[in-house]
């Protein structure tokens, strides 16, 4: 496995945000991570990022550490919003990024084409809309061929040819060893395409679906996820 | 991974892409500071005037200090970046650096008149001045890595795994540079009598090498021993705010905002609330500073003095404060922006709740004892003038400040 988080919990005073959760992820693996507002997805992937400091529990990316640089060089976290440098163009940010992770400037410039977002490469990211910054987020977290990349309803607020950019772009991640987790509400292009889906609940993983299972779902029809999604999780507005 | 020299090439050309008047400001700044000595040459006593501006601008120097090591406005993206210690210690320090700059040439072109009268006479108090030059430089970065490294090793630590209020470790954040800077402070004005030749508690050329030697030695000795925490630092750090705004979400207002409550929209008076929490953790000097104008100002309302120099130093370096506050007030944490807008929070409503924070901040430390120490001054009209001018100035600051796209 390329990840593993072992019994990890997140406290915000005195709320869990994220409760005693274990899973790993495998290489090649796109993962959906479902689950209403205030469930824990954002702090789950913000810790897996090395971002926030865990109160207990253990994150490993290759067998290291989080915290290492090591490790931190290996994953690309795309936050919501996401953090850019205002005054940096498009292709300055994603390539100070790159080289921060020990890669070269130029990658910055593959992975801008392979999202379609040439034609804004010399853009100040303060002028950006905000599915552009989502994309921009996106393309910081490809760059330097990252083998875990994290992404917070990145997917939201996209066209669908921006949406059929990144999912090509994930794909093309996941063919090369990566593992992609993306917390999303969108169910649809990214549901067809994902190998395994986790439903996350009030800081708990309450559901793991994947191979067989994640199979026979599919088969009761389009909109089983959706289904699935409102009968393990009740209506109690945000938590 | 990044060298020093390529994230601080990165930094310059973020630098030079993003909007500052800084420079224009300092040398506006220095040359208000020696017209104003140079009246007093004539009229009141133009060291002191010019010892004063300098301890404010040290503490003005010296707090920016945190913004430039953990309180970054990039700390989430840097926080998850392979950067390794020294390298972010070597940003911080480079920030510091030039903020010392701006104060030492402020202090220079402040002093112009006082060495084209008596240059001999002056030396003292340039020696002071780039003691504390480089207590800005060295010692407010030391203070600062070494109050994240007390956070990083041990308190967010019993905090992250216990169930402990979210506001003591971060106190240290803000509260041990606070304290460096007051001893600072203190030492000068005991050795301020000496300066003129006089008798004073301690000889000027005494503290001036003692903060001169702590300044550039404790700057050594952080980044020797402490720069290696900073990424866990930029990490701690982050994880404590988001602890502490998911608390503010849940606590009662104030009493203090429930007054204005009545006067705002509800979106804006919540966002007050909010924003004033997150300054009293992050910028508690905000409130000592405030304190400090207060009693300074209480004081010349009871004896008003001939000369309005303090006066002047008071209220105008309160207004370059209120205005310091207001962009900070800007500068939230990535979660609050994302929190804002999930509560569709508008430009119209930040400007209004920041208007009322700075105004609120303004009227109780500075406004009021102001307006009762410029009526009882010898020269009121001149005092309240001043007073109005930088007023103004305060309450205006949070409309002037643009959102950023």
């Amino acid at each position: 496995m390329i990840a593993q988080v072992n019994q990890l919990s997140v406290r915000y005073g005195r709320r869990n945000a994220v409760d005693d959760i274990s899973f790993e992820l495998r290489a090649g693996e796109l993962v959906l991570l479902l689950g209403p507002n205030g469930a824990g997805k954002s702090t789950t992937l913000s810790a897996m990022s090395g971002a926030i400091t865990p109160t207990a529990g253990t994150i490993t990316i290759a067998g290291q550490p989080v915290v290492t640089d090591a490790a931190k060089a290996k994953v690309g976290f795309a936050d919501q919003p996401p953090a850019l440098y205002e005054f940096f163009t498009v292709e300055e940010h994603v390539g100070f990024v790159a080289q921060a992770r020990g890669g070269d400037r130029a990658e910055a410039t593959a992975v801008l084409t392979q999202l379609g977002l040439q034609a804004i490469a010399a853009r100040p990211c303060r002028e950006l809309s905000f599915g552009m910054r989502q994309r921009v987020g996106l393309a910081a977290a490809l760059v330097a061929n990252t083998s875990v990349i994290l992404l917070d309803e990145t997917l939201n607020g996209l066209d669908p040819h921006a949406t059929r950019h990144a999912l090509a772009a994930l794909t093309a991640a996941t063919a090369r060893g990566a593992a992609v987790l993306m917390s999303t509400h969108l169910l649809g292009s990214a549901e067809r395409r994902c190998d395994r889906v986790m439903l996350m609940n009030k800081g708990k993983l309450i559901e793991d679906l994947h191979g067989d299972a994640l199979a026979a779902l599919a088969q009761r029809g389009p909109t089983a996820l959706e289904d699935l999604y409102v009968e393990r999780i009740a209506d109690e507005g945000p938590t | 991974m990044l060298s020093s020299r390529e994230f601080q090439r990165w930094e310059r050309q973020a630098a030079a892409r993003t909007p500052s008047h800084a420079w224009l400001w300092t040398v506006a700044v220095a040359a208000a500071l020696a017209g104003w000595v140079y009246h007093g040459i004539d009229h009141g006593d133009p060291t002191t005037r010019w010892l004063v501006v300098a301890v404010a601008g040290f503490a003005l120097a010296f707090l920016r200090a945190p913004t430039h090591f953990f309180w970054r406005s990039d700390a989430t993206l840097l926080a998850r970046l392979p950067i390794a210690g020294h390298v972010l210690f070597d940003s911080g320090l480079r920030r510091s650096l030039l903020d010392a700059s701006r104060y030492a040439l402020v202090l220079i072109g402040g002093a112009a008149p006082l060495l084209a009268t008596d240059a001999h006479a002056t030396l003292p108090y340039l020696a002071i001045g780039a003691a504390l030059v480089a207590m800005a430089a060295g010692a407010g970065p030391a203070a600062c890595v070494g109050a994240g490294t007390l956070v990083t090793q041990d308190r967010a630590r019993q905090l992250l795994a216990g169930s402990a209020p979210a506001t003591a470790p971060t106190a240290v954040l803000g509260g041990l540079p606070g304290f460096v800077a007051a001893i600072a402070i203190v030492l000068v004005i005991g050795c301020a009598g000496s300066l003129d030749g006089g008798s004073a508690e301690l000889p000027w050329p005494l503290v001036a090498a003692a903060l001169a030697t702590v300044g550039v030695g404790s700057a050594l000795v952080a980044r020797q021993a402490w720069a290696v925490h900073m990424p866990a630092m930029l990490r701690d750090v982050t994880t404590l705010d988001r602890q502490q705004l998911a608390t503010l979400q849940i606590l009662p207002a104030a009493p203090l905002h429930r007054l204005l409550a009545p006067a705002m929209s509800p979106a804006a008076a919540r966002l007050l609330d909010v924003r004033s929490r997150l300054m009293s953790r992050r910028y508690p000097m905000a409130s000592v500073a405030g304190a400090l104008a207060f009693v300074i100002l209480l004081v010349l309302a009871i004896w008003p003095r001939v000369d309005l120099s303090l006066f002047v130093t008071t209220v105008v370096s309160s207004a370059v404060y209120a205005v310091m506050l207001a962009r900070r007030l800007r500068q939230a944490p990535t979660a609050v922006p994302r929190l804002e807008r999930a509560l569709g929070i508008t430009e119209d409503v930040q400007r209004s709740a920041h208007t009322a924070w700075v105004q609120t901040w303004w009227w109780l430390f500075v406004g009021v004892p102001g307006g009762i120490a410029a009526a009882r001054a010898n020269q009121p009209a001149i005092a309240v003038g001043i007073l109005a001018v930088a007023t103004l100035l305060a309450i205006m600051a949070p409309r002037r400040q643009s959102q950023p796209a």
